[in-house]
């Protein structure tokens, strides 16, 4: 691919660029893990397209104050109404991420040089497995490459799709809104009728940032308004509209390559000045993953960059330079997903089609997915029950109609500021009965609880009868098997403790009766949590989880999770049973000789003085796995790293 | 290029049909709210809702709630919470209605730690399809100035969307990123 014949016919070279990228990105990009945002996102979709409820706000920005938008919303609604699924909404992720390096290559070979074309989309596509927020990156693109062509051409239509484009990378992650000053400088700059064109660019802008998320432009406008952000917003906006009116004429008179340079200066000091403002005076944790607005900008100035410095070697070898950037784009791609690919195998849990799976499964044992709340005995057990919400059909009160109670407040519902004074342990009385159409009891016995294990091949050769096989696609399989546990985590007693201190805050379950939430939405099922407890930043989180045993019988415990070290959860206490070993310990064999009640403690430790800060307490109980002695799949359990 | 005044009045028309397409709403304690009651629940255990109360609990269902305050005997005092519909409420968002064991000292004191620690109106519009409770804009307007109309208007586009809105806003995003597509890709006018 030379320059020239990138010259002659970039649009269909950037289909080519597009459709390699597509084929790479298919290649390389694992499957969608099951995190809680991604969760939320797709109960909130089902919201819509089930019930007829559609959210028009995202979640919270970790910028004080701002919401994202609902765009990404829209693109699950809209596979979704498709008939398509999770796999379908990777399909089109990486579709529109492919359209964006095509973008990319035709953009940069447009405006900027020809040779540079394909080292900025590789580079592009290197920076893609770091950004959190990759829906954006097509708007992103599309806003930048417009205001490249807007600055070289000065034609009207180019600010028009650059407005829009940021009203939709808006809507997805509030970051992209560090283009709007580059937009409107560039406006004044290269602008032929400067009035009209910042006008239009802005009711366009505004416009499609509010039909597509339009609470969250309230929401936002009312935070700036709140913490007192309109007035320096207003007087930055004036710098931009001002700064640059004194050089339009010298901006006229530019060569388009260095139009095209000034464009790349404005796009990405904005963005610089932002991220200054965000480390430095609001502690932001800036990361790698907030980059995604001027991505793309970065990857054609690398590309030139680089592309420069081998010129550098003489003009006879200048020939050969885009070459060389091409190469080295391409090792850097590779190093990058290569990188990624590690991390990502090294935090491998359960995936979507998993769930959906195990999901399947226990419907047909007759569980609801309100029943499987706290009951679910696996690795991973908090995110393998969050990925069965997505499939799990709704409950009979989720169809019935609306609710009274408005979304949120189901978790709500509770807080006390009484403290429990050391050695005293239960104090809050039970969480209030929810409004709406709240079944009072599980349609599953509170004793039952279903256990799912991973299984390899050459596992599955002396299986209890109970247990039933579900293949998980690639060779993989799972044991889902019904039990009578001992364990009652649905009502369990939930404790914190803030580091040092020996004042605990205790609360009953929240799940009393075993179901979770009433009928508001499918949104409800997002972060399950067994307590709404205030959580210090440094604070040691405890559960005492009540035993129903059979007389004359034992059971063993083991905790079926792993954490940092010495930070994980730990099993620190038995009240009513015999005991064999030692304590605090990650498993425990119980005996009961007259079948009287008892309890587990667990215990963990979060941004205490040995343990890292970055491990989130979930507010959910430590995953487990009980079974009798001598149980078949205890060789399954044994040993296993989990 | 297109040089006519179309795309604004477009633009304006469809914000306009999109605060209209706004369904029914009310008004609700929604988890935003949290903030609001755990600081008067701390006003609670630092002696501001009375020398004899050593902490507080909140409940909330929908758009009521009810603050126990804790005495230093373990005695309990209960106020009931609901959104504010008179003038003469003692605090600037709720009405305040002493129940068991509480007196109007009590209230009057919650009252004062709800307005301290309520900055923002704790409730928020939400949309359930059924009993609407916010008026129309030109009725708020009438009653409350330009301020209120904006508070309707703020709150109508807080509520969420029907279907049928979010399906004609995916078609438009989907045909304006076809259009910005086709508008970057295809080759330049001649001198741009």
């Amino acid at each position: 691919m030379s320059g020239a014949a990138v010259t002659r016919s970039p649009l269909l070279l950037g289909c080519i660029v597009s459709a390699a990228a597509f084929l790479w990105l298919d290649r390389v990009t694992p499957a969608p893990a099951i995190t809680d945002d991604a969760v939320r996102d797709i109960l909130l979709a089902r919201d819509c397209t089930e019930l007829g409820r559609c959210s028009t706000i995202g979640a919270s920005a970790s910028l004080r104050g701002f919401h994202q938008g609902a765009v990404r919303l829209g693109a699950l609604v809209a596979v979704r109404l498709l008939g398509g699924g999770v796999h379908a909404d990777r399909t089109l992720a990486l579709v529109l991420l492919a359209l964006a390096a095509g973008t990319v290559f035709v953009a940069a070979s447009r405006r900027l040089r020809p040779q540079l074309a394909l080292p900025a989309a590789v580079l592009f596509l290197a920076g893609v497995p770091a950004m959190d927020y990759q829906l954006t990156l097509l708007p992103d693109v599309l806003a930048a490459a417009a205001l490249f062509a807007f600055a070289q051409s000065g034609a009207a239509r180019y600010l028009a799709v650059a407005a829009f484009a940021l009203g939709m990378a808006a809507g997805v992650h509030v970051g992209s809104l560090t283009l709007v000053p580059s937009l409107l400088a560039l406006a004044v700059l290269a602008g032929r009728r400067v009035g009209r064109d910042v006008a239009a660019a802005f009711a366009v802008f505004a416009a499609t940032y509010f039909l597509t998320s339009r609470a969250a432009a309230v929401a936002n406008l009312e935070g700036l308004a709140e913490h007192g952000r309109l007035l320096p917003l207003g007087a930055a906006a004036a710098l931009c509209a001002l700064l640059p009116w004194p050089l339009r004429e010298r901006f006229a008179r530019l060569l388009p390559e260095r139009r095209a340079a000034v464009a790349g200066f404005a796009l990405l000091l904005p963005f610089a000045a932002g991220a200054i403002w965000l480390t430095a005076w609001q502690r932001h944790e800036l990361s790698l993953a907030y980059l995604h607005p001027v991505l793309a900008p970065a990857a054609a100035a690398l590309a030139a960059l680089a592309a420069a410095g081998f010129e550098r070697f003489g003009p006879r070898r200048s020939a050969l330079a885009w070459r060389a950037s091409a190469v080295l784009a391409f090792a850097v791609a590779l190093l990058a997903w290569r990188d990624a690919a590690q991390q990502r195998e090294a935090v491998r849990q359960w995936t979507f089609e998993e769930a959906s799976a195990v999901a399947g499964q226990a419907r047909q044992l007759g569980w609801s997915y309100e029943d499987l709340v706290f009951r679910v005995q696996s690795s991973s057990c908090r995110e393998l029950l969050i990925g069965m919400s997505v499939a799990s059909p709704p409950t009979p009160e989720t169809v019935s109609g609306p609710s009274t109670t408005p979304a949120g407040v189901a978790a709500v519902s509770r807080w006390s500021s009484e403290a429990t004074p050391p050695g005293r342990r239960s104090v809050s009385p039970g969480v209030p009965a929810r409004s709406g159409t709240v079944p009072s009891a599980a349609t599953k016995a509170a004793g039952k609880q279903l256990q799912v294990l991973r299984a390899g091949a050459g596992q599955l050769a002396a299986l209890p009868a109970s247990a039933r096989l579900v293949p998980l696609g690639a060779g993989g399989t799972a044991l889902v098997r019904e039990i009578d546990a001992w364990l009652r985590p649905g009502e369990l007693l939930a404790c914190v403790a803030a580091e040092g201190s020996a004042e605990r805050r205790c609360v009953r379950a929240r799940q009393a009766g075993g179901r979770l939430s009433g009928g508001e939405s499918f949104a409800a099922r997002a972060y399950p949590e067994v307590a709404h407890l205030e959580l210090p930043p440094r604070h040691v989180t405890t559960y005492e989880v009540p035993l129903v045993p059979v007389a004359g019988e034992s059971r063993d415990v083991v905790l079926a999770e792993s954490g940092p070290n010495g930070c994980g959860w730990r099993i620190v206490g038995v009240e009513g049973f015999e005991v064999e070993g030692t304590l605090p310990s990650d498993r425990v064999r119980l005996r009961s000789v007259a079948g009287a009640p008892g309890r587990l403690v667990f215990e963990r430790h979060y941004g205490t003085a040995a343990c890292p800060t970055d491990v989130l307490d979930r507010r959910y109980p430590p995953c487990v796995f009980e079974s009798p002695p001598g149980d078949p799949l205890w060789p399954l359990v044994e040993g296993r790293a989990w | 290029m297109v040089r006519s005044k179309f795309p604004i009045a477009a633009v304006l028309a469809c914000l306009a049909c999109g605060v209209a397409a706004a369904g029914a709403q009310e008004a609700g304690l929604t988890k935003n709210s949290e903030v609001g009651f755990r600081r008067v629940m701390e006003a609670a255990q630092r002696g501001r809702l009375g020398s004899d109360v050593v902490g507080a609990s909140v409940g909330v269902e929908a758009d009521r709630a009810r603050v126990e305050l804790v005495g230093a005997d373990g005695s309990r005092r209960v106020l009931l919470l609901r959104r504010r519909t008179s003038e003469a409420a003692p605090s600037r968002y709720f009405e305040i209605e002493p129940g068991s064991g509480a007196g109007a000292a009590d209230a009057a004191a919650l009252a004062a730690a709800l307005d301290e620690a309520f900055t923002y109106d704790p409730y928020q519009v939400r949309s359930y399809g059924a009993a609407p409770s916010l008026p129309g804009v030109a009725e708020a307007w009438r009653h409350g100035g330009w301020s209120a109309a904006v508070r309707v208007l703020a709150g109508r586009a807080a509520v969420p969307a029907g279907l049928a809105y979010q399906v004609a806003v995916l078609i438009g995003t989907a045909l304006g990123l076809a259009a910005s597509l086709v508008v970057l890709w295809r080759r330049p006018h001649a001198g741009e």
